[in-house]
């Protein structure tokens, strides 16, 4: 049994000095073995959280109905004039609609279906195995959060599947309402652990307060683990999305009520080499609607099953202490005096909480396995930028030999087989529909808009059919470009504020001006990118150090000095960045304009200016993402250069904030204007 | 004008209530009324009667049990007395055994046959790897003193007894806590008091305190030297001489009231002699901290303390009718001894609690009570701690808790069975055969049990009532009454328990408590958060062997006391009462997060006043600071305690 196990060794960051970390492959064994004895093994959990209860749904409801933040949100509405009986059967139909059943019979359906699928669009699963006998461990000793990266539908059963494989606790997991209404799929979802959430409830004070009761019902009284996705939703652009707090509020309150000592949080990165959702997130984020996510949504997702779709590498990280992080950033004894169903969580505490969010993104950041792809589809993109649709292969070669030796020593972890030509080659086969090898020795992108499918979608779409030809294909490679933007943000901020400050080899500037405006920039690109909270200088710091230790720039008693002009590693930031200036810029501007009465109609005004700018042979074409328009807008309105009014007709009226605009937009102007870097390959 | 329409109102109603009011009458009345308004003579009149009364029948000096000389009769270096104590044996070719010596507890002179391996399991000791603490300090190993001559010899003058050798000054030099001992047996304190004195009653109290005002000299009041708080420590950097005020000497049962049921009695009588006292005389003040065989009045007084049978009789504050304190702006008295009063907030509280930083208390009236008839013990196991505190909601719930009742948690049930002396077969028999009930046929989990000791006083006839109330609401929650002689060894462990500590010292295990008070709803998370958060720092710690383990003690309408015994294997830690107080002081942090207090009655000291900002708000916190200015100014009680 041992040796049907791949182990591949992936060198981790040589700066840090971390040992090596052991990857092995969990479809190694089941390619030699009967899925349907597999599936029905004797299966029992080790490493159950030592004062976990086992309850079963009933008596989950029960202890949620009986609670007092529930028996109290009634007695309230009940003041209000509603009826007490109606209102508890309510709660009773909240609960029969959010509640889960965990079914071993149904996780032994999906251990005999899952391995099927995989085995055959996916090479290889890979998982640190050593993360999991420190997630057992943890398990017994705390209850445990369970915090995976959501980038595709495939994340759902994924953890699942891994504890069932592991003989881990089984995870009980927060699902959007949307799957629910899935047949069947709905139902086994629910069998194996998913429970499920309306998406929008905050003004339902019954339904907010069954929620809560539940979720801290599982975390407190059951200990089982806990699975949700901080993003919210799966991130179509393949960056990290600012997290949300709301579940992370809700079992963080078990430590702030002081009703648990500790709660464990475990980041878990999941890397797809290529996504299955690919396109249709690039259609999505160019405003093509989302398709209902209904079962023959996923059906017709069974052509899915001819391709390939390369290895998918999981991380399970180190846990991180609630209570460690929590403790020194709030103040538990001011509340704890109140009953703590009266005592809802405070400005600090809430604050606190996103911090964590923020922290745990990095960590989860920090556990993506890199593939070769990710790099390749940068050098693409500026093939792009330069007009063409082509390049030599040995050229593409080298320029990925060339990053990712920098990228590795920044921190990357990248699945390389064998040599770097090798894995260009095989992830060109895996990626075949956007990049291929052809007979000419060159490596040919790929227009990937389809104009049926565009068309059979019924609803008028803004854009440009000429614009698609394009930008389709830069979305899809400006995702996988964003699976490592996390790595290259600092130094690229740092770029930018560099070029923005118009420094040439002759100028200099000081250091606190360059931080300052790296700061001014790192607030204004706080949406699309994850930056912890309160650690600007951190990551200016680590910014500057890299750029450094690059040979870009050079530090001279507080004086910066940029080196001849920008290096190679500077240019390739800053193309990978222009998508994001040009966005900012012109949803900065149409903000400036004049007054809009809600986001909708300026987030499209917005796209619409983004496309006057484009030109086939700019690259820019994912500016077009109304991901980073929306978040432009909530990072403008954050910063203060628009202001919120509801008029007397109810609207909302988003005012710019003139002379705040017209700053932001003169500083990201120079970095449009002030383009000359696109280097000729 | 208020005054004055009081008058007037009086005057009205008397007109009204006597229909032929003689002049002289209505005048003395009036008079008496406005005295009262305006704090004059009527009140000071009875006074000074009450004054000479005592004066003329001076009550004798009785016999203390604790002579001057602490040292010829108490460990200088550990709990108690010098006769009773923990010793390992080891006969040849037979594994080591415990007893305990001394006749003094029910335990003494009794060979703990089960106790060694207990040790051995939990705390890991070898007990051939042992470290005795260091012999007595020779006279040149005492820190140098500073000495203030003019203080000296004024206190010669005056008659006031005095010490400066070194023994003396040291005994006064500390309390108990976990670091303090660990001084006294392994190096010497920084600072110790300069100086001890010995005033024998409130009016040489006031001189001395006068003296040491005049000469800016540093005060600390010395009770029994129970303190737990690092309250008697010297601070460091205090560079004036440092007098240890020891109120031991002022011993007296100045009366006893037995109509009103009161006493006034002076502040440095400890428990045991008020009790034997008071008791030969047909009464009892009640008051029963653990450490009552040792701790004074003005301890008590000072620290805010608890007794374990508060249920009947009350906490200190609730005995305490008058406070009688010496500060360096004059004394603090009540004049009334009325049973209750609305005039403002209550001065007498600036000194409940102050912890040697106000002044020193010289004369307390108490409550007394007759001696109850009956005194009787009692037990219930529980299946699991959750039940045991569902019991102790209930029984406060109904406002039917006996003298005392406290719930152990599972580890302290198994700690208490430890200690039992070896029993006869009969005993065994009967044992055993209670173990089988209770696992087998009762399905108990000997891992999951835990028991409540119970104490009962008042007639013969209450107790009964309330045995059986209590039993009721236990048998509600799958509680089983477990005996008379399981609740009365529990109470007797308590006494005992004490001296264990020094025993651990010797076998590198470091021991201490902590308490706290918290809200019912929030007790069980507590106890469990704390105790998970305690093994947690010793996991990361890397601290193998620990000890862990508390109870309910005391019960409240509103919330319950709990009390946390804490004790590791340091052996391979370089500095083990460091490792300790950041462990404490995590737990600390946890308890405060989990809703519960900085102390329910060890106080504050020194080692919980960085609590003190979480406890009550800046501005009350000013207010502190502002009443110690105003009674002195100085800084003569410079103990650096509480704030
Ligand atoms: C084994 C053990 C068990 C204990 N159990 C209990 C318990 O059950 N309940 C409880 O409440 N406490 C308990 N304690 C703590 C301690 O006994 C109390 O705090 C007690 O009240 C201290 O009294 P003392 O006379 O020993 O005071 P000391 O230790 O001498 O002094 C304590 C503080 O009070 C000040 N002080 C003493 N006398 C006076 C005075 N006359 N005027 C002004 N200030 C004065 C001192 O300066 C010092 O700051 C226990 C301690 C031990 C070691």
């Amino acid at each position: 049994m041992e040796g049907a196990v791949s182990h591949t060794a992936l060198s981790e960051p040589s700066g840090q000095g971390k040992p090596t970390c052991q990857y092995i492959d969990l479809l190694a064994e089941r390619r030699l073995s009967s899925d349907l004895r597999w599936a029905i093994r004797e299966w029992k959990s080790v490493g159950d959280y030592k004062y976990g209860n086992h309850l079963t749904r009933k008596e989950i409801f029960d202890h949620v109905l009986q609670s007092d933040r529930v028996q109290h949100t009634i007695s309230q509405l009940v003041e209000g004039g509603k009826d007490q009986e109606v209102l508890i059967n309510e709660v009773q139909e909240i609960l029969e609609q959010m509640g889960h059943t965990q079914d071993i019979s149904v996780i032994r359906q999906f251990a005999f279906v899952l391995p099927k699928i995989m085995k055959r669009i996916y090479g290889k699963v890979m998982i640190n195995e050593e993360g999991i006998e420190k997630l057992r461990s943890t398990l017994v000793e705390t209850p445990v959060v369970l915090l995976p990266t959501h980038r595709s539908y495939a994340d759902f059963l994924l953890v699942s599947y891994i504890a069932y494989h592991f003989n881990l606790p089984l995870p009980v997991i927060a699902a959007g309402m949307d799957f629910m209404s899935m047949a069947v799929i709905g139902d086994k979802l629910r069998g194996s652990g998913a429970f499920y959430i309306r998406r929008s409830f905050m003004d339902n004070t019954l339904y907010w307060a069954v929620f809560q009761e539940y979720v801290q019902t599982i975390v407190e009284c059951t200990g089982a683990p806990l699975e949700f996705f901080l993003e919210g939703t799966r991130s179509r652009s393949g960056k990290s999305l600012p997290p949300k707090i709301g579940l992370l509020g809700c079992v963080s309150e078990c430590w702030l009520r002081g009703r648990l000592p500790d709660l464990a949080i475990v980041p878990i990165s999941i890397s797809y080499e290529r996504t299955l959702e690919e396109k249709l997130y690039a259609y999505e984020l160019l405003g093509v609607p989302k398709p209902k996510e209904s079962t023959s949504g996923l059906l017709k997702a069974t052509s899915i099953l001819k391709e390939n779709y390369g290895d998918i590498y999981i991380t399970v990280g180190d846990a991180v202490s609630v209570r460690e992080f929590l403790e020194p950033r709030v103040d538990r004894h001011l509340n704890v005096a109140t009953p703590s169903h009266l005592a809802p969580l405070s400005r600090t505490e809430l604050n606190a909480c996103e911090s964590l969010g923020y922290h745990m993104l990095r960590k989860i950041q920090q556990g993506v396995v890199t593939s070769v792809w990710n790099v390749m589809c940068i050098h693409l993109q500026r093939v792009l930028s330069t007009g063409q649709w082509s390049l030599p292969f040995d050229t593409l070669v080298q320029e990925t030999v060339w990053l990712i030796d920098l990228l590795k020593r920044i921190g990357a972890v990248i699945s390389v087989e064998g040599g770097v030509k090798e894995s260009v080659e095989r992830c060109l086969e895996i990626h075949r529909e956007v990049a291929r090898l052809g007979e000419d020795g060159r490596v040919h992108i790929q227009c990937l808009h389809n104009h049926s499918l565009a068309a059979t979608n019924g609803k008028k779409m803004s854009l440009k059919g000429k614009s698609l030809i394009n930008a389709v294909t830069e979305q899809v490679l400006q995702h996988y470009i964003n699976k490592v933007i996390h790595l290259l943000i600092r130094p690229g901020l740092l770029s930018l504020a560099l070029k923005s400050l118009e420094l040439t080899s002759q100028h200099t500037t000081t250091l606190e001006k360059l931080k300052s405006r790296f700061e001014f920039l790192r607030s204004l690109y706080g949406y699309d990118f994850i930056f912890e909270k309160n650690a600007e200088g951190r990551d200016f710091m680590e910014g500057l150090s890299v750029m450094t230790w690059c040979g870009e720039v050079s530090v001279v008693q507080d004086h910066v000095h940029l080196v001849q002009g920008g290096g190679r590693f500077m240019k390739t930031l800053l193309n990978v960045l222009s998508p994001f200036v040009l966005a900012y810029f012109c949803t900065a501007r149409t903000l400036a304009s004049q007054e809009w009465v809600d986001n909708g109609e300026l987030v499209a005004a917005s796209q619409l200016a983004v496309e006057k700018c484009l030109t086939p042979g700019s690259g820019q074409y994912s500016a077009l993402s109304l991901d980073s328009i929306r978040h432009a807008l909530r990072a403008l309105a954050r910063m203060g250069a628009a202001t919120r009014t509801t008029g007397e007709d109810g609207k909302v009226r988003l005012k710019p904030v003139v002379q705040l605009v017209s700053s932001i937009v003169e500083v990201l102007g120079h970095l449009i204007h002030s383009q000359p870097l696109k280097h000729k390959l | 004008m208020a005054a004055s329409s009081a008058r007037d109102r009086l005057t009205v109603i008397r007109r009204h209530l006597t229909p032929h009011p003689r002049d002289s009458d209505l005048q003395g009345h009036g008079g008496q009324a406005e005295g009262a308004a305006g704090g004059g003579g009527g009140v000071q009149n009875k006074g000074i009667q009450w004054q000479t009364a005592s004066v003329t029948t001076p009550p004798p000096h009785p016999h203390t049990t604790i002579p001057r000389k602490r040292q010829d009769l108490l460990k200088w270096n550990g709990w108690g007395y010098q006769d009773s104590k923990f010793l390992v044996h080891k006969e040849k070719d037979k594994d080591y055994y415990v007893s305990f010596t001394g006749s003094r507890y029910k335990i003494g002179n009794l060979v703990l046959p089960h106790f060694a391996s207990w040790v051995k399991e939990t705390l890991g000791v070898k007990f051939d790897d042992c470290t005795p603490p260091k012999p007595p300090p020779q006279p040149q190993d005492y820190p140098a003193t500073i000495i203030n001559q003019e203080f000296l010899d004024e206190m010669k003058s005056l008659g006031i007894e005095m010490s400066i050798e070194g023994e003396d000054r040291l005994f006064r030099a500390h309390g108990h806590t976990l670091a303090e001992v660990f001084v006294l047996r392994e190096g010497m304190f920084p600072r110790i008091p300069d100086v001890v004195v010995w005033p024998g009653n409130h009016s040489e109290v006031v001189k001395v305190v006068a003296v040491a005002g005049k000469h800016n000299v540093a005060l600390i009041p010395f009770g029994g030297g129970t303190s737990v708080s690092g309250a008697l420590l010297c601070p460091e950097e205090e560079s004036r001489p440092i007098v240890s005020l020891d109120t031991s000497q002022m011993c007296r049962i100045l009366w006893v009231d037995e109509k009103n049921l009161t006493a006034r009695i002076e502040a440095g009588i400890i428990g045991q002699d008020l009790e034997k006292q008071l008791q030969a005389r047909g009464y009892t003040a009640g008051h029963e901290p653990d450490s009552y065989e040792f701790s004074s009045l003005g301890g008590w007084v000072a620290t805010r303390a608890s007794g374990m049978k508060k249920n009947v009789y009350g906490n200190i504050e609730d005995l305490v009718v008058q406070v009688r304190a010496v500060t360096p702006r004059g004394t603090i008295d009540r004049y009334t001894a009325g049973p209750r009063l609305s005039a403002g907030p209550d001065t007498q509280n600036f000194i409940m609690g102050s912890e040697g930083t106000m002044g020193v208390v010289t004369e307390v009236t108490l409550k007394v009570r007759p001696v109850p008839s009956v005194r009787r013990y009692g037990s219930v196991v529980f299946p699991d701690f959750s039940s045991g505190l569902a019991c102790m909601r209930q029984v406060a719930f109904h406002r039917c808790q006996p003298a005392s009742i406290r719930l152990m948690d599972n580890q302290q049930f198994k700690f208490g069975h430890a200690l039992k002396p070896p029993t006869g077969l009969m005993g065994l028999l009967s044992d055993g055969i209670k173990k089988i009930y209770l696992t087998r046929i009762r399905g108990f989990d000997l891992n999951t049990m835990c028991v409540a000791t119970l104490l009962f006083e008042g007639s013969e006839q209450d107790v009964a009532q309330q045995e059986r109330r209590i039993n009721t609401l236990a048998l509600e929650v799958g509680g089983i009454p477990a005996g008379e002689a399981n609740g009365e060894r529990g109470y007797m462990l308590t006494f005992v328990i004490a001296y264990i500590r020094d025993l651990g010292f010797d076998y590198g295990i470091v021991a201490e408590s902590f308490e706290t008070s918290v809200p019912w709803d929030r007790v069980a998370t507590l106890c469990h958060n704390v105790k998970h958060r305690v093994h947690s720092q010793c996991q990361e710690r890397g601290i193998k062997h620990r000890f862990v383990t508390c109870r309910v003690t005391q019960t409240y309408d509103a919330g319950a006391c709990v009390y946390f015994y804490f004790a590791f294997n340091y052996r391979g830690l370089s500095d083990p009462v460091h490792v300790y107080e950041e462990i404490e002081s995590n737990a600390r942090n946890e308890i405060l997060g989990c809703g519960g207090s900085i102390s329910h009655h060890h106080g504050v000291g020194k080692v919980r006043r960085q609590w003190m900002s979480q406890t009550i708000s800046e501005t009350s916190l000013g207010a502190l600071r502002a009443v110690k200015q105003y009674f002195d100014p100085d800084n003569i009680f410079a103990c650096g305690n509480l704030i």
